[in-house]
């Protein structure tokens, strides 16, 4: 069963008449993200009709979500409301203090015993007042709410960029600071400046070498850093439909690098299998019930230009391989492309390490699809010339990976298992070699020429290894 | 391409050359979606919360540079606030991380007294060019921002910080509203703010206020003391007035703008936000 599933079906039994309200007072098809918004206005059913991008909005989020390092102070305020539980759901993830150095045992008995009073506060003030705690060693945040917590047509924030994430299961999920989620904790509403909409048509299939992260990749180099900036993006069309639901969170993950305030898609039979895959077929069930209202009108996809204030096309039947960076998230080169590209700027080529996981991408689909990779070095004896980690996203992850003889096929390769945490991608990693300065063409170029270096390393590791 | 080793190895079109010297290509990736046994775990990690929490102790040791417990801000006094000491005027670019670094300080971002000791150590004092350098108007002496502000407060004595265009811009983070709050300082007076942080001060029962007149900003001198009065009268879109008494011992006076709405006018007079919800859960 599902956590809080009595929380979603009071959810979902005023969405129908929640809906009718802003149909009322909008006077047009909506889009899924309108349907969202709507549906969690602090004064209850739509009275008026917002500005995107002007009127600023007060919501009620469905849950608030932590990791352990925003959460300190956002704990300790929330204290001082002397409420005896926080007023939604919310939960606490043990991720962003472990550092990755020699592994993943070693470096966990390592975190748990440098953090020690910080766990045992996180721990303690979950357990008085209602939290859920995942301890660490537990998965990443964004992990952890999608295989647990994330629902279709829900609204939650998180102290973390990427709680984006969650919109691979329909969700419009925020990142936000420490305070707002003491507020939110607290019983207060939580203000919004109401998003502009892009959408972004997805037509065609992916296969082969493309995955999801292309797609978001290719959308970065479209919008650039700053073109998601006040916006909530959109997708849909058959491209969309036809993905998994991990693969749309890969795709939401990212949103964050272009600054959205978040990205969605609506209900689709890959959120139904991936909810009944984590054992939360009473979620799938009660969303099959209302499954009209977790997905924009089909007016809205039919002409998309009519009520998005900026429209985006791929072809997935055409989109290739894309490799981003150096520096920034948004250079998208095209694989076809890389050779000319890194001869013209002089961008060093050697590839010294690959991460395989982090938050981004350590569904169980992308890790077997690595294996399928891992597996051909063997077969056709190759010998990798870089290094490999590999980052669970989850213990739960980790342990079925592990069943299914996955990790076995990496070790053969010799790649190295960190933690279920954050560590490579935020600069929680103490790389040998890295101490040396010694000649890692991408890893130096970005760390000594983007401060901080939490953002270049994120770069690295999902352009680095955004193959797998 | 970790496999190759290169960065512009095209997995579609290229070759790779193996350990018996043969040329080969790598197949297309191909994965399951999800588990075709389903998933599995002996111990996910997670801590269920007690059914009923009201007798579990919060872990915090009192020598703790980590965390630290808080206690709730003060109420307004109910009289306007006179005798502010000018403890910077802050030029140019003042960011959440001229306000409180990050860095080395987030290892202390549970422990609000530790961390207010980065406060405002970025920022760029008018009077001097310099960074973390102003002078204690007690003694004349120059000295760190966070330590002439615990000396203010030490001797019961509010400050007031001005500050440029978009002060405040750059993260969330409620540390830079919490420690000028936390060490005594009442308002926050500038040309414009980044707006979460302007809602974060009001949250903190500070008062966030801006120039009428963003020319005023030049009126104000190192030595000044402040007097902030209307707050008897405070309401939405009602200007209040900024008395500067200069040393010389001439003042003039100038008028300040807020965006306070009636509900965060409340928090402003209950001393924070979360004042009042303890007194709503109380009752």
């Amino acid at each position: 069963m599902a956590f809080d599933i009595e929380m979603i079906k009071a959810l979902y039994a005023r969405f129908p008449e929640r809906i009718a309200a802003a149909r009322k007072v909008v006077n047009k098809p909506l889009t899924l993200t309108e349907k969202i918004l709507y549906t969690h206005l602090a004064e209850g059913d739509a009275t008026k009709a917002y500005g995107r991008g002007v009127d600023y909005v007060d919501f009620n989020p469905d849950r608030v979500a932590m990791q352990d390092a925003t959460a300190q102070m956002a704990l300790l305020q929330f204290m001082q409301a002397g409420r005896p539980k926080v007023a939604v759901p919310s939960t606490v993830h043990c991720d962003h203090l472990i550092q990755a150095k020699e592994g993943s045992r070693p470096d966990l008995s390592q975190a748990i015993s440098g953090n020690k009073e910080v766990y045992d506060f996180l721990a303690s003030v979950s357990d008085k007042y209602g939290i859920g705690f995942w301890k660490p060693g537990a998965g990443i945040i964004h992990q952890i709410v999608l295989e647990n917590y994330a629902f279709p047509g829900g609204m939650m924030i998180g102290t973390d960029s990427h709680t984006v994430n969650a919109g691979g299961l329909g969700m419009v999920a925020i990142g936000v600071g420490g305070a707002d989620a003491c507020d939110v904790m607290a019983g207060l509403a939580w203000e919004l400046k109401f998003p502009k909409l892009i959408g972004v048509k997805l037509t065609g299939k992916l296969n082969g070498w493309v995955s999801p992260k292309d797609v978001i990749l290719k959308v970065a180099g479209i919008l650039t850093v700053k073109g998601g900036t006040g916006a909530i993006v959109e997708y849909f069309g058959e491209g969309a439909v036809s993905m998994s639901a991990t693969g749309k969170g890969t795709i939401c993950n990212m949103g964050a690098e272009i600054g959205a305030t978040t990205s969605t898609f609506g209900y689709d039979d890959s959120m139904d299998r991936y909810l009944r895959g984590t054992e939360r077929a009473d979620v799938a069930d009660a969303a099959n019930a209302i499954k009209e209202h977790l997905t924009g009108d089909p007016e809205v996809y039919a002409n998309p230009e009519l009520y998005f204030d900026q429209v985006i096309e791929i072809n997935l039947d055409e989109l290739e391989p894309y490799i981003n960076g150096p520096f920034t998230p948004d250079l998208a080169t095209p694989i076809s492309k890389m050779k000319e590209a890194a001869a013209a700027n002089g961008w060093p080529t050697k590839v010294e390490v690959g991460l395989i996981g982090s938050c981004t991408n350590s569904s169980y689909e992308d890790i077997s699809r690595s294996v399928s990779l891992a597996k051909q070095v063997a077969d056709k004896n190759l010998k990798a010339k870089a290094e490999f980690t590999i980052t669970p996203g989850s213990e739960l992850i980790r342990y079925t990976i592990e069943r299914d003889g996955f990790i076995d096929v990496f070790n053969k390769i010799g790649a190295e298992v960190f933690s279920n945490a954050c560590g490579p991608c935020i600069g929680m990693w103490a790389r040998a070699g890295a101490d040396k300065k010694e000649k890692t063409p991408l890893f130096t170029l970005l760390t000594a020429t983007l401060p901080p270096a939490r953002m270049a390393t994120q770069i690295l590791t999902r352009l680095l290894l955004r193959l797998n | 391409m970790a496999i190759a080793g290169d960065l512009t190895f095209n997995p579609l079109t290229d070759y790779l050359i193996n350990e018996n010297g043969e040329k080969v290509m790598l197949e297309a990736p191909t994965g399951d979606e999800l588990p075709r046994n389903g998933f599995a775990v002996e111990d996910a990690g997670f801590q269920a919360p007690a059914e009923d929490g009201s007798g579990v102790q919060i872990a915090v040791s009192p020598t703790s540079d980590r965390l630290q417990l808080l206690a709730p801000f003060a109420a307004w006094e109910g009289v306007d606030l006179k005798g502010l000491k000018l403890l910077i005027k802050a030029k140019g670019k003042c960011t959440t991380d001229h306000i409180s670094m990050a860095g080395p300080w987030l290892k202390f971002r549970g422990h609000l007294d530790n961390i207010s000791n980065n406060m405002l150590i970025g920022a760029i004092n008018f009077a001097n060019d310099t960074a973390n350098t102003v002078k204690n108007q007690l003694t004349g002496a120059y000295d760190a921002v966070p330590a002439v502000q615990r000396a203010y407060k030490a001797a019961g004595i509010g400050s007031i910080v001005v500050g440029d265009e978009n002060y405040g811009e750059g993260s969330s983070r409620e540390h830079a509203a919490m420690e000028p709050r936390h060490l005594g300082v009442r308002a926050v007076l500038v040309k414009s703010f980044a707006r979460i942080h302007e809602t974060n001060l009001k949250k903190q029962g500070m008062l966030a206020l801006t120039f009428a007149n963003k020319e005023d900003y030049n009126k104000i001198l190192e030595d000044d003391v402040l007097d902030i009065t209307g707050l008897t009268t405070f309401a939405p879109g009602q200007p209040l007035t900024v008395v500067l008494n200069h040393a010389d011992g001439t003042s003039e006076e100038i008028s300040v703008n807020h965006t306070y709405n009636a509900q965060q006018i409340e928090w402003f007079k209950a001393g924070g936000a979360l004042n009042i919800i303890r007194a709503q859960v109380a009752q």
